[in-house]
């Protein structure tokens, strides 16, 4: 249960900082994504249901075999997140977008793509 | 997060609540505080008084009148709104909007004159108060006042309002039979807040021509406001995709469009016209249903 929600936790963590989290600065250096208004942590009604899976290896470091879960979630679902919007995106030529990934950075995008094929 | 001190009072009349807003220096009108109190805990507003409408239990009544008119009173919440059985059937896109203000907590708290008064260029209900071509009535020191919505917003938190006028209630029209509404919205994924929201009201004649439309725009602009190039586009055409794309297109037209970390203005007038787009086609299909 404990590793469940922790893997939740870590998964919308990473989607977070693949299509929400900036933290944007004007040219003076003020930090403009300063509250919870502005800036976007993802909660349970932004993401998709989860199936988890784990492998079980013990770790021969500590009696118990025992590892920590705590953020593992993040590793993979970033990558995963951006890859998926890429894949989307690739017939029209387009391979890389800067994270945060969001709406009108996307779109952006694609008018460029379609400029660039005219 | 320490406001400002401040005087309270708490009117059982809304004559009383007027006189009271007169007679304050710096005084304003609380209803549900969801705009009001987080401004006044950043210090960015600092009343000298404040008028809680709360126990003028009549403010929050939503009444049908004998000519088909919908009153909503100006305390009725978002809530309110949203679940009212007439709302539901002749306003539709009111309802819809009422739905996608904030998130439950707001929209049990707050209420629809807050927002009217508040004027947020980013507030969901200005949209379908422009579409469906509502009355803001509002009472002063020297009487009653009736505003149309369409000469209502003025700009950022600006609006027709006196500094001591209240707003009693908000007075929709019914619509003709054939008339279907939507609201859809595109909403800043933190705060919730419309980056854009398009209320349509459609009206079609038998034949299924559109007989007319009314597009109320909220969130792009420095005031919400009605699309009349989307308007006359799409009425007297027969409604289908290639009207409604055509209608939807010339949503934007005119406008000086915010820009924010949200939404650069290209995109956002781009985004007026993808969700007036899906408003036209939503209020159209219901208007047939």
């Amino acid at each position: 249960m404990i590793v469940e929600g922790q893997l939740h936790g870590g998964i919308t963590q990473g989607i977070g900082q693949a299509l929400y989290e900036g933290a944007v600065y004007d040219n003076d250096g003020q930090l403009l994504s300063g509250s919870m208004m502005e800036y976007h942590v993802p909660s349970a009604e932004d993401v998709p249901a989860f199936d988890l899976d784990s492998t079980v290896t013990l770790t021969n470091t500590n009696p118990l075999g025992v590892k920590g879960i705590g953020e593992a979630g993040t590793i993979g679902s970033t990558p995963a997140a951006v890859n998926a919007v890429i894949d989307a995106l690739s017939p029209l030529g387009i391979k890389h977008i800067d994270m945060p990934l969001t709406s009108e950075k996307i779109w952006r995008a694609i008018r460029a793509a379609g400029e660039g094929r005219r | 997060m320490i406001t400002h001190p401040f005087t309270y009072q708490a009117p059982s009349t809304i004559d009383e609540a007027v006189q009271q807003l007169d007679r304050s220096d710096e005084g304003k009108v609380i209803a549900g505080g969801h705009s009001l109190l987080p401004l006044m805990k950043l210090g960015l507003a600092q009343p000298e008084a404040l008028i809680d409408l709360r126990r003028i239990a009549s403010l929050r009544e939503i009444r049908s009148e004998a000519d088909g008119t919908i009153a909503i009173g100006a305390l009725a919440t978002h809530r309110d709104i949203t679940h009212d059985q007439t709302v539901r059937a002749k306003l539709v896109a009111l309802a819809e909007a009422a739905g996608a203000v904030g998130d439950l907590q707001v929209r049990a708290r707050g209420t629809i004159g807050g927002s009217l008064a508040h004027a947020d260029p980013a507030a969901d209900e200005p949209a379908p108060a422009l579409a469906y071509d509502a009355i803001i009535r509002a009472v002063g020191p020297k009487g009653r006042r009736d505003i149309k919505a369409s000469e209502y917003f003025k700009g950022v938190f600006e609006t027709a309002l006196a500094a001591n006028e209240i707003i009693a209630e908000i007075r929709f029209p019914a619509p003709d039979g054939r008339t279907g509404g939507a609201y859809a919205k595109f909403a800043h994924p933190a705060s919730g807040f419309a980056i854009t929201g398009v209320a349509a009201v459609i009206t079609i004649k038998a034949d299924g021509t559109v007989e007319r439309a009314a597009i109320g725009v909220t969130g792009a602009a420095a005031a919400a406001y009605r699309a009349t190039a989307a308007e006359k586009a799409l009425a007297g055409t027969n409604g289908d995709a290639k009207a409604i794309a055509a209608a939807a297109a010339k949503a934007a037209d005119g406008i000086t469009a915010l820009s924010d970390l949200a939404a650069s203005s290209d995109y956002r007038k781009h985004l007026v016209t993808v969700y007036a787009k899906r408003a036209i086609e939503r209020a159209i299909s219901r208007a047939k249903a």
